[in-house]
């Protein structure tokens, strides 16, 4: 629904009740859905599927593949020195990185929007995803996070190269 | 025993790519921040240009070329970092829609963008350093066909809102292109001789959505740090042509 479809209506029917011919002033078109669209930051599905909507990232259970690992993909300590070692999360899990709340597992994940070039937008992939909970917020606006918020960091890896595929920061 | 021509040749690309990841990877010895952080704002600290409120604006982009900031010593966790952007924002900056480039203590630079809706904040980061000199289009897209912001880069779609700035934020939208950092101690990224330049400045017609580029004389120079530092050194705007492009460095 266009919001000048309202407002000539509207208009139109003042002129009529007034016996006035109105000029109508242009009006931008409704940036306001008719249904509002549902906030959803992070799915957690009974099925154990997790889908970061924003992120364009579902992370699905692991499904058994005879494939052999990249090196840097063979266990969760492998992955783990590889995540250490990566600039992104030194940087934003910083000191929490030994300490913090956190998994490593592997999974089944699909992406929407993939930002890796070695990722097919809805070709599901074997991947390893570490997963940090209860990280502090930090703005990169002229101004202070949302309060109140608490953030999980996630990173992807692929299973088959060793490659970082995603980085990224949920917050609610 | 002669080099053969197949082996000086691995030598050389092997050389080539030693030097290409010291480029990215290799903070820039011309610039040297001030080592002690001091005190921050909450607000961190920015240089650029703002519009607060254009009701003719929906989305914006810009090309921003890729330039090295040091940032300050005595604070290494992620509050500390160095950045350039494109963003669209609520009138009362409560919330956003930004992305660029970024860098923390010690790191490379690499893409970011971020989204808050005023009561959640999503962001996401490149997984690869960036080239020093390389340029990309960074875009905060006002998307009818969902009713949510877009972040790009490049062609690159890394955010999309679940929400709908229209309803969650005031109006109208502030379209901001600034560096920022979190202590005036650190540099912008940019030296006077290769500065962070600004360039295609465009706006998302609120009215038809189209891009069209930035009118001249409508955005406010905003510069938290012209005053001269302990190491003689300030955050400079230049502005360029045609305006209403411009470059940022520190020097």
């Amino acid at each position: 629904m266009k919001r000048i479809t309202i407002v000539a209506a509207t208009a139109a029917a003042t002129a009529a009740t007034l016996g006035v011919v109105l000029s109508l002033t242009p009006v931008a078109p409704s940036r306001v859905a008719a249904t509002p669209v549902p906030l959803r930051l992070a799915a957690d599905g009974s099925n154990g599927v997790v889908t970061y909507d924003s992120e364009g990232v579902t992370v699905a259970p692991p499904i058994t593949t005879p494939s052999v690992p990249a090196p840097a993909a063979a266990t969760a300590q492998s992955v783990m020195d590889s995540f250490r070692s990566q600039q992104v999360p030194a940087a934003v899990v910083g000191n929490q990185m030994e300490n913090g709340t956190h998994t490593v597992s592997q999974a089944q994940v699909t992406e929407t929007m993939p930002t890796s070039p070695e990722v097919v937008a809805g070709v599901a992939y074997a991947a390893w995803v570490v997963t940090y909970t209860g990280l502090p917020a930090v703005s990169y606006a002229p101004a202070p996070p949302p309060s109140g918020l608490s953030c999980t960091f996630v990173g992807v890896m692929n299973r088959a190269t060793g490659d970082w595929t995603e980085f990224f920061s949920s917050c609610s | 025993m002669p080099a053969r021509p197949r082996n000086i040749i691995r030598a050389t690309v092997a050389v080539l790519a030693a030097a290409a990841s010291l480029l990215i990877t290799t903070p820039i010895a011309a610039q040297a921040e001030v080592a002690t952080c001091g005190s921050r704002s909450p607000n961190n600290y920015h240089a650029g240009f703002v519009n607060p409120g254009d009701p003719n604006v929906e989305g914006d982009y810009a090309i921003i070329s890729t330039r090295y900031g040091a940032v300050c010593d005595t604070d290494t966790s992620a509050n500390n970092f160095t950045n350039q952007y494109a963003m669209i924002a609520s009138n009362n900056l409560a919330g956003w829609a930004q992305d660029g480039y970024i860098r923390w203590y010690g790191s490379s630079i690499v893409f970011f963008a971020q989204q808050s809706s005023g009561h959640s904040l999503n962001t996401k980061y490149g997984t690869s350093g960036l080239a020093l000199g390389s340029t990309y289009f960074y875009y905060n897209k006002w998307d009818p066909t969902c009713y949510c912001m877009e972040d790009i880069i490049g062609r690159t779609l890394y955010l999309k809102s679940t929400w709908n700035p229209w309803s969650a934020w005031v109006l109208p939208f502030s379209p901001q292109f600034t560096g920022e950092a979190t202590y005036l101690a650190s540099d912008l990224a940019g030296t006077a001789s290769a500065p962070a330049n600004y360039t295609s400045i465009s706006g998302q017609d609120s009215w038809t959505d189209a891009w069209e580029p930035y009118p001249c004389g409508q955005m406010q120079s905003v510069n938290d740090g012209s005053a001269l530092r302990v190491d003689g050194k300030s955050w400079r705007i230049n502005v360029t042509n045609p305006c209403p492009n411009f470059n940022l460095y520190t020097g």
